[in-house]
């Protein structure tokens, strides 16, 4: 649960969320660039999961793997920020490509 | 009485909040009203002053019984009303008067059930704003037509199979069942003071507008329609990504006031409205607004 208005981003669009947390399109005001907010959900007290996949991705650096930029406290909320990449997810890619039994059996 | 223009100056529009895909602005009252005050079905329910039977022989029209010594019932558009002999939901908003029974119309909501008790058990969910919508377009209201009803089966079915969910009667229950844990995060809202509405939007569509008489009322069903809210948010974000806007409805807010009346069913003090932008109904009682809905015209922007 958050407002538009995040700080310094302003929410665009919801791009998907999991048992911890929601992720969000924002707008970065200050450097005017958008970017992904995972927000740690409000009903989570123990943040020890989500800390330790902000140290995760703090420690790698490659092309493939979408940058870390920084970790927040908004308004109360434990905020994730990183680099927003365009694209559909995997869930999305399997359930529009995934081979029937028929496609598999001819290969 | 019947004009919703003199509510401008009462009520409002605050700040949205967002939870996953879903847009929820506030709607408050500048005047808190407190002079009626409520039971709800389940209420009555629970503690055994209302009863709800199945007359068995037309499935448009079930018996409620408002056994309460002073307090009226209300019963909201859309409320869902599990048991009897198939699973209904209520066509119109309504109240009941204290030691007083009504038949009341609903549509079903359980295409392959016709079996069971007279007695109806329990109301647990709202029927989601797309089912609502469909409900407040059936001008035959309130005998319902055979169309109307297999346009809403029609929706529960195609709903469920959006959502991958599955229920061996067709029944809309079980989609709020089976998506009980992608459900449970809405629950998180927390109502700001003089809350009394919501207007609930995705990153698609407006979904609905909700208006109660007062706080109290609201805190009442706030709960139940944040997931039937949820239901068609999880559909459209299945569907792909889009993007929160806030003045659009914003405006769809401020044309509510400007609805010209349409209809009238003095049985169920119902008023039918429309705008250039959507269209919706409201329930009046002794002069004051008890519960309004509205519904944009288009079903995805």
């Amino acid at each position: 649960m958050i407002t538009q208005e995040l700080g310094k981003f302003k929410i665009i669009g919801y791009l998907g969320g999991g048992r911890f947390g929601d992720v969000y399109l924002a707008h970065d005001t200050l450097i005017d660039s958008d970017v992904a907010l995972k927000v740690a959900r409000s009903h989570i007290t123990n943040h020890s999961s989500f800390l330790h996949e902000i140290k995760i991705l703090f420690s790698l650096d490659h092309p493939n793997i979408l940058r870390y930029f920084s970790a927040e406290s908004i308004e109360g909320k434990l905020v994730l920020v990183t680099e927003y990449i365009t694209g559909h997810t995997l869930r999305n890619f399997i359930e529009r490509n995934c081979p029937t039994n028929a496609k598999l059996q001819k290969t | 009485m019947n004009s919703l223009s003199p509510l401008k100056e009462q009520i409002s529009l605050k700040e949205p909040i967002i939870i996953s895909n879903l847009m929820l602005f506030p709607v408050v009252s500048k005047t808190p009203l407190k002079e009626l005050e409520f039971n709800t079905l389940k209420q009555g329910m629970a503690d055994g002053s209302v009863s709800v039977s199945d007359p068995g022989n037309n499935y448009r029209w079930i018996r409620v019984e408002n056994s309460h010594q002073d307090k009226d019932l209300f019963i909201i558009d859309g409320e869902g009303i599990y048991g009897g002999k198939q699973n209904r939901i209520a066509a119109s908003s309504l109240v009941i008067e204290p030691n007083k029974s009504k038949s009341i119309p609903v549509f079903c909501s359980e295409k392959g059930r016709w079996s069971g008790s007279s007695r109806f058990s329990s109301s647990d969910t709202i029927a989601y704003p797309t089912i609502r919508k469909i409900n407040t377009k059936n001008k035959a209201f309130p005998t319902g037509t055979r169309s109307s009803q297999r346009t809403i089966w029609g929706e529960i079915s195609r709903k469920s199979r959006t959502l991958k969910t599955y229920s061996p009667t067709g029944s809309m229950q079980s989609i709020y069942e089976e998506k009980q844990d992608e459900l449970e995060k809405f629950i998180e809202y927390e109502p700001i003071e003089n809350q009394i509405g919501f207007l609930a939007a995705t990153q698609k569509r407006l979904l609905c507008v909700d208006i109660f008489y007062n706080m109290d009322l609201f805190l009442k069903f706030y709960e139940k329609l944040l997931l039937s809210y949820a239901i068609d948010g999880l559909e459209d974000f299945e569907s792909g990504v889009g993007s929160f806007h806030s003045k659009m409805w914003q405006t769809f807010f401020n044309a509510i006031f400007t609805a010209t009346l349409i209809k009238h069913v003095k049985t169920y003090n119902e008023f039918r409205y429309k705008m250039k932008q959507g269209f919706g109904k409201a329930l009046f009682i002794k002069k004051q607004l008890i519960h309004a809905s509205f519904f944009h015209n288009n079903p995805e922007i």
